[in-house]
Order: structure tokens, then sequence, then C-alpha cells
């Protein structure tokens, strides 16, 4: 099916841009030649493991997966194309107020929510991976993502962010959906106060949320991100 | 077996099928249609559940729902499904909350509930008011605190009408409840003391509020909440405290240079830079006077020397960060703080003041910007204004002027700005002689002073 698709993509689109490339593979936006519509095209050394779990899943804090394959570790994944402004890009133009924050929160909440119902941890959640769609948050990137194996003790391979990541994305033990929550506690103090909350931490009740999701013990995190989502 | 060479290997058996839009031959495992773009997949709109005490029963249809997608990608045994099967729920709608009525144990400390009179309510439990009264769920709490110390604090119940908050539905919600019981099962450690019902928040907002106590020794604590209904319902909620001990650094003048202004201005600082905010700390100061003045910038105890140590300028509390597991706050002990004009102390974060001598200032001490004033056992004398409340919020503050001691001021406690509306300022065992002024209650705060204060007439 990788092959299949690697081929589809050759003959039936176009390339308009190539949107990253890195170490572990490439993101291009593509055009279908007879629809005009867009697409994200992704090919990355992983797994399809959760690509493949949301091809069935309608969120509107989730992008549409289309297409997921993978072969001797190498991954294709053909997926709608987001429209909006990235929520790094809305940042470098100033801080949020607490009422859009704790709505992108809640809508990331909402993401990530499914993907833990389905056992999986996104592991990358930062303001380039958030885009604003009308008025609705959407989380894109599940490159690092992977599905929790409570049988294994710790995360074999580092992925993530600095700064953003959690404590236990450093090999300290095994992640789980906490560690996103770290993630989104992180993203929230930066949507709020343009930092990392270790710099300056946001005041009020916005920070005491921050300063839970991002406590370095798992356990005394919001238990889930409905937890968080109820907090805000 | 390979027929040709006798070799066992795999055949590989193509298999095929028609896009439902355009019929293009596509390989059965294909989710979508490169030549027309059309899903071959059967999608299902998922969202999360709402905030409210329906969650679990939607959480088993949701992940049903999931489930049952996964299982059309051939995952089901890997999504772990089918723990509700046979389950018929309804569809979900994620703008209204569930309207339930009957025993409720709820896990959280919240739950919409649909009373007798046809209302529906969201019963939640929070631990402090908010400043501007009203309260947000809260189910779990986190806290240390110094070995043998004990801390103090509110677990209170709020009643909402789900469609109107800012109706006052308390009245009609009581009369539906017979009851209500609090009480603490301690999982691990020892058990939190919660004390009798208190009206002490119902000013803020409160339908039910109590004490509770916990030291360090209360490790984790369930708090439930149940109201037994007049049509025998019961709802529990659950909310969570815990409790650790807090780290100590202490340091002294017989040991650490601290002889001049300069000497602790620098201690301080270096403490604020390298020693968790979480970490409590002491400071023994010398019996000298500082006469520079001074600004403190973390959390710290400054204990005075017996022999009298002195404070002949200004000392300011700088805003310090929130904190949810510990109290920031300052504390000044037995110090002497004697000043000539300006402002003694000026506290923009809670400022304890404990054991403390405040004379000759126009201003003795002023909780501004977010701070707040605890008196306790304190004397003022010859001020201008002895106290001063001017503040907007704090992340920690209360209610209580104890001991306090207010002899010859101009004025003898002023209130310009409160951060909760709805609280009350009670002075406890306190004496007040010969000011000019008693109370200058320039924002019309409630005060109470209690039967033990002495008042000059």
């Amino acid at each position: 099916m990788y092959d299949t698709l690697i081929r589809a993509v050759e003959t039936y689109f176009d390339e308009i841009k190539v949107l990253k490339r890195g170490a572990r593979g490439t993101v291009t936006l593509v055009r279908h030649r007879d629809t005009g519509k867009r697409y994200i095209f992704r090919c990355f050394d992983g797994s399809d493991e959760v690509y493949r779990r949301l091809l069935t899943v309608d969120c509107p804090y989730l992008p549409r997966i289309e297409e997921a394959a993978e072969s001797r570790g190498r991954v294709a994944v053909l997926e709608e194309y987001v429209q909006g402004d990235t929520l790094l890009y809305l940042l470098e133009g100033g801080v949020l107020d607490w009422s859009e924050a704790r709505k992108v929160t809640a809508d990331i909440c909402g993401a990530l929510w499914v993907l833990h119902n389905m056992g999986a941890v996104h592991r990358d959640v930062k303001e380039s991976n958030v885009i604003l769609r009308g008025g609705d948050a959407v989380l894109i990137d599940f490159d690092a993502s992977r599905i929790v194996k409570p049988e294994h003790p710790a995360d074999t391979v580092i992925l993530g962010t600095t700064g953003y990541a959690a404590p236990e994305q450093f090999g300290m033990s095994q992640t789980d959906g906490r560690a996103d929550i770290y993630s989104l506690g992180v993203l929230l103090n930066v949507m709020l106060t343009g930092q990392h909350p270790s710099r300056r931490l946001a005041e009020g009740r916005a920070g005491r949320i921050v300063r839970r999701c991002t406590m370095m013990n798992p356990d005394q995190r919001f238990r889930d991100v409905l937890e968080l989502r109820d907090a805000l | 077996m390979c027929w040709s060479c006798g070799t066992l290997c795999e055949v590989a058996v193509k298999k095929e099928k028609y896009c439902i839009k355009c019929g293009a031959v596509l390989p059965e495992e294909a989710s979508f249609c490169p030549c027309c773009t059309a899903s071959q997949m059967e999608r299902r709109s998922v969202v999360a559940p709402p905030s409210n005490g329906g969650r679990k029963r939607r959480r088993v249809w949701l992940c049903t729902a999931l489930a049952l997608l996964l299982a059309g990608a051939g995952l089901w045994a890997l999504a772990g499904g089918g723990a509700a099967v046979g389950y018929d729920p309804p569809v979900p709608d994620p703008q209204q909350p569930d309207s339930l009525e009957g025993t409720l144990k709820q896990d959280s400390g919240q739950v919409w509930y649909d009373g007798a009179d046809g209302t529906l309510y969201h019963v939640f439990a929070c631990f402090s008011p908010q400043p501007d009264g009203g309260g947000v769920p809260a189910s779990h709490r986190k806290e240390l605190l110094l070995r043998g110390e004990e801390g103090s604090s509110p677990l209170c119940l709020f009643v909402v009408k789900a469609d109107d908050r800012e109706a006052d539905v308390r009245a009609a919600f009581s009369a539906l409840v017979e009851r209500h019981t609090i009480q603490a099962v301690a999982q691990e450690g020892d058990a939190c003391v919660v004390d009798e019902a208190t009206d002490h928040y119902a000013a803020a907002g409160a339908l039910y509020a109590h004490e509770h106590h916990v030291t360090s020794k209360c490790t984790y604590n369930d708090i439930i909440w149940t109201l037994y209904m007049k049509n025998g319902d019961e709802i529990t909620l659950r909310q969570v405290v815990e409790c650790g001990e807090q780290p100590v650094q202490s340091y002294s003048w017989e040991d650490t240079a601290l002889d001049t202004t300069e000497d602790l201005q620098a201690l301080l600082d270096r403490l604020a830079e390298e020693v968790s905010f979480e970490t409590a700390v002491t400071v023994y100061l010398p019996a000298v006077t500082y006469d520079q003045p001074l600004t403190i910038r973390r959390p710290v105890k400054l204990v005075a020397h017996d022999d009298g140590t002195i404070f002949t300028s200004p000392v300011t509390v700088g805003r310090l960060p929130e904190n949810t597991a510990v109290d920031m706050h300052v504390v000044l002990q037995n110090c002497r703080l004697r000043g000539n004009g300006g402002t003694g102390i000026k506290a923009q974060a809670p400022t304890y003041l404990n054991r403390c001598e405040i004379s000759g200032w126009d201003v003795g001490a002023l909780a501004a910007d977010g701070g707040w004033i605890w008196v306790q056992r304190s004397d003022f004398s010859h001020n201008g204004v002895a106290l001063c409340i001017d503040t907007n919020g704090s992340s920690s503050w209360g209610s209580d002027i104890h001991g306090g001691r207010f002899i010859r001021n101009g004025t003898a406690i002023q209130l310009a700005e409160l951060p909760g509306d709805w609280m009350t300022l009670r002075v406890q065992e306190s004496a007040f002689y010969d000011n000019d002024t008693l109370l200058d209650n320039l924002c019309g705060a409630e005060v109470a002073f209690d039967e033990n204060c002495l008042k000059q007439t």
C-alpha cells in the first residue's frame, strides 16, 4: 500500500511547496490535478499506527486523514490541508487574552481526548502544530505520536520539542496522555505570556492551571484532558 | 511452495475493490481514491463529552463509537473496545448537559442534576471561592506544609442553574435537599479534619461551606460530599486533598553576614534566585538597626533577635508568583519598624506581621497591588494610618486582624479596597486606644469586631 500511495501521489497530484524538510522526512503541500483540492503529504521514518487509527475519525479539532501506509519503517500519509494561520504566527503579533487562550486550549483538549481514547499520545503539542481554522483550533502533525504500550518502561526515542516535551519524554519513564497535558500547559502559558512557565508563569488561575499541567511527576498533573478542560 | 524451485514462500494474492464514487480500481485496503478524492471509509463525528456529570455515561458511548470506527479499520482489538456491547446510547449533543436524576456518584467534583422542581442544576465543589464571589469547580488540591504546621482553608459547594448561571437558586435547591454530609476519608496518611458548616462563605455564593484543617501528614484524603434529596435521590461528589512536607532552609546571623541592610538584601536576593520558592526559608536576624530600604522578593520568614532588630527605612514585599502547592507569603516576626514618615511596610504579597511593633510612619502597614497584611498580635502606634488595605486581589488573603493593638494613631484601620466584595473583615481580640479615627471604611466593606475587642469610646 505504501508504494501504491507514493505512485498515486506522483500520478494524480502536483507538488505546490515543500513545507518542512527534516532528518526524519518531508511535509509537502500538494494539489489534486482534477479537483484542485489541496492536501498535505507526509513522508517520514516512524510508524503509521496513529494515522491509521484516525482514518475513520471526523473531529473538528483534528485534520482528516485520507490515507496512511507504512513499509519497512517508512510512512506515507495523505491528509487534509487545514487552511488557517498557525498559532505560532498569531503569537508573533502578541499574546492572547484569557478567553482566547482558554478556547484554544479547550479545543486542543478535544483533539487530545480523541487521541488518548485511541491509546495514542501526540508528544509534540506546540504552537506551530496548532492551526486556527475559523473559530476552532486544529491540532496537526502526528509524526511524533505513538501508541502507549504499558509494558515498555521507558520511551526509547526522544521525540518532541525542547521546552514543551514532558520530563518523561526524555527517558525518565514511558509517556502517556499526561505528557501531552504537560506540553499543553506550556502552550497555554506561552499563549498568555509569550514565555515558558519556568521563565514567567501566567498570573492567577491560569498560572495555577499551567503549574498543575507541568508538574514534574505525571501523577500530580491533571488526570486527563477532560479534567484539564473542566479546570479551564 | 514454489513449484519451480521447491522452496516455501508466501504467495501474495492481490485483492482489489472499486471506488464507491468513480468506480476506479483500488487496493482492498485503500481508504481514499486518488482519482476522484472520495473517501472510502465510513467516518463518524467524534467530539469530547461536555463538562458535566454525564461525562462517564458519554465516555462509554464515545469510546464505543471510536472502537466501532476502529473496528472498521481492522483495529478493534487494539482499541480495547467492546466493553459496552449491547449498550444502546442516545446520540449525544455536546452543547447540552445530560439531565440526570437518581443516585449519582461522581468521581469528580461536579454534576448536573435534574431537580424535582424541573430545574436543571449544576452542583459543584470547590475550595476557596473566587475573590469576586462565585466558585470554579475544583476537584483536586495539593499543599505543602511545614512539619507540625496546620493549614486551614474552606471546602465549598455551589449550585447554579444550568441555563442561567447568574441566578441565585440556592433557596430553590435547598428546598429539595433533606440534608448534606461531608466526610474526609484518608486513603493515605492522616485524615484531615472538617469542621461543622460555616456561613462565612455564603456571601460569596456558596451553598454549603466547611473549614478543613490539614497537616503535612494528611497525604491523600478523599473529601466526600453527599446530598440526601427529599425525593430519595443521593448526590455524591468527590474532591481530593493531597498534602506533603515542605522542604526547609534556615540562615542565622551567627554564621551568615547580616549586619547591614546590604548584607540582608544580598542574602534575600540570592535566595530569590537560587532556592525554590516552595522551600520554606527562615532568616534569624541579629540585634542591629537596618537603616536602608529593604525589598523582599521571595517567601521568607524574618525572625528578629530577642534584643531587638529595628528597621528605620521602608520594607517592601514584592509580588510573588502564585503557587498551587504552597502558600506564598512573608512573615516578619518580632520586628520593630520605627519610622519618621513614609510607609513602614508595603505588602504586594501576603504578609504576616507577627508580634511586630510599627510606629512613627505616615502609613504603618499597607496592603496594595495584590498583597495582604495579616496582623497577629502586633502593635501599631503613632502612625498617620496604622493599617491600610488597598488591594484588589491576592493569592492568599483572609479576613482577620488578630490581637492587634492600635494606640494613638491618626486612623487605626483604613479600608480603601478589599479583594473580595463578599468578604467580611473580622477583627478579633484587638484593642484600640486614643486613635483619632478607629475605622475609615472608604470602600464600605463589612467589618465585624468580636466581643473581645476593646474599643475607645
